[in-house]
């Protein structure tokens, strides 16, 4: 149960928004980050190897990993322009 | 007269606030980049400095609310936001002194606070206001950092713990250098635009402008101006406790403590609810070394900044309502008591400044 005076001052839902969406956003920006390191650093391997599929597999990974990184920079530029 | 010497010494004051808060926050922005070499402490604080500069103009919705909510409104005169500005001041200048990272918002609306407390008694001061404002994100932001950044890491050492340190080292440093440059544009769209605010309310309260104007392009510029210069000027013993006394950090938690630092800051403005980005940092370099090894915290600094965190407002309150009373001795509407406040401050600001550098760090001195 929450107290009246709390009810009134936090905007619980307001709250929970934040912290489900500044934790996936904080968490899926790594996950994005660490698979690009991930996917160049195997590929890299793979062209070593001479393993073409392999070197695909991974420059792919790369190459999304990147893209999804570029995509939250892109969205926090406009976060930070439309902010009211 | 008097009325224009006050609103100059306001400028002059929120201007030099502005200034604090650049070199209190450079820290937020370069201390985990510089601590895992992803960039020399020069090169890092110039990119930030700039990256501050342009986002002044980025967003041009001023925060004039920083004190609405928290104080009566009709209660906030030039005076008393003079004397807000000076106890935010101090309490920057003494947290900086002694390397603890602050919230510079939460000493402004604490100094402005007091003063109003000072001019109209405890009820001009908003209870309800200060619990919304600044309890509850000063508790939220640390803790959702903390946790998201611990996750981060988690996943972070999942995925690449197997590689090579070579690439990994130099795609997680490419990663801060990106994520940085986020926070200090979001640091410039936020921090600036409470100065422009300041000084666009002193200037409709003057009659200077008319109300409900944006700020004039001059305002723009200075408050740009005077946080990038604080950025660039840095607060190096705040980039020391962050980058290397909080915890000792390898390259993939300095990314997942920054990037999950600038992903909440941003997830957090986009749904309305802006945390301090001082809080948040701290939080996240915590939670990326705890995630690593408890131990790996070194609690007992951690502990002095959070104690610095709960002295924030009262501390600035106090020194701001000392100011507001000192200066209202000569008269609410008179320009003697902030004339001789500004001298003796700018004064004692410089003195606190030399003595510092003096015997200060060097640039180089990070814990790199």
């Amino acid at each position: 149960m929450k107290l009246p005076i709390a009810e009134e001052i936090v905007h619980w839902d307001l709250l929970f928004q934040v912290i489900w969406t500044a934790a996936l956003a904080g968490v899926v920006v790594t996950i994005a980050v660490s698979l690009a390191i991930f996917g160049a650093a195997r590929a890299a391997d793979a062209r070593r190897d001479h393993d073409r599929v392999d070197q695909v597999i991974f420059s792919t990974l790369f190459v999304l990993g990147v893209a999804a990184c570029a995509a939250a920079v892109v969205l926090g530029i406009v976060v930070m322009t439309t902010k009211g | 007269m008097d009325s224009d010497v006050i609103l100059v010494i306001v400028v002059a004051t929120a201007l030099a606030f502005d200034f604090t808060n650049g070199f209190h926050d450079t820290a937020n922005v370069v201390a985990t980049s510089i601590s895992t070499r992803a960039m020399a402490p020069k090169v890092a604080v110039g990119f930030a400095a700039i990256l501050n500069f342009v986002g002044a103009f980025l967003s041009l919705e001023v925060a004039a609310t920083v004190a609405s909510g928290i104080v009566e409104a009709d209660l906030i005169t030039p005076t008393v936001v003079f004397g807000g500005l000076v106890g935010a001041i101090t309490w920057n200048l003494i947290t900086w002194y002694y390397g603890l990272p602050s919230s510079s918002s939460h000493a402004l609306i604490g100094g402005v606070a007091g003063a109003g407390f000072a001019a109209g008694g405890a009820d001009a001061v908003l209870g309800e206001g200060l619990l919304g404002k600044v309890a509850i994100p000063a508790l939220v932001a640390p803790t959702l950092a903390f946790v998201t950044a611990a996750l981060a890491i988690l996943f972070a050492y999942r995925i690449v713990g197997r590689q090579s340190p070579g690439p990994v080292n130099r795609g997680f440093r490419f990663g801060q250098i990106i994520s940085g440059g986020m926070l200090a544009l979001a640091h410039g769209t936020n921090d600036a635009q409470k100065t422009m605010g300041v000084i666009t309310l002193a200037l409709i309260a003057n009659g200077s402008i008319a109300g409900g104007s944006d700020p004039p392009f001059w305002v723009i510029v200075s408050a740009a101006s005077a946080i990038a210069l604080g950025t660039y000027v840095g607060g190096w013993r705040i980039i020391r406790t962050m980058g290397s006394r909080i915890i000792k950090m390898d390259t993939a938690q300095g990314f997942a403590a920054q990037g999950a630092g600038a992903a909440v800051i941003l997830s957090a403005s986009h749904v309305g609810f802006p945390l301090s980005t001082t809080h948040t940092i701290s939080g996240a370099v915590m939670g990326a070394g705890a995630a690593k090894r408890v131990s790996a915290v070194r609690w007992g600094v951690a502990g002095n900044i959070m104690i610095a965190w709960v002295l924030t407002i009262p501390a600035a309150g106090g020194v701001g309502a000392a100011i507001y009373g000192i200066a209202a001795l000569f008269g609410e509407s008179s320009a003697v008591g902030p004339v001789i406040i500004a001298v003796l401050g700018s004064a004692a600001s410089l003195w606190l400044f030399q003595h510092r550098v003096r015997s200060g760090p060097a640039l180089t001195a990070v814990d790199a």
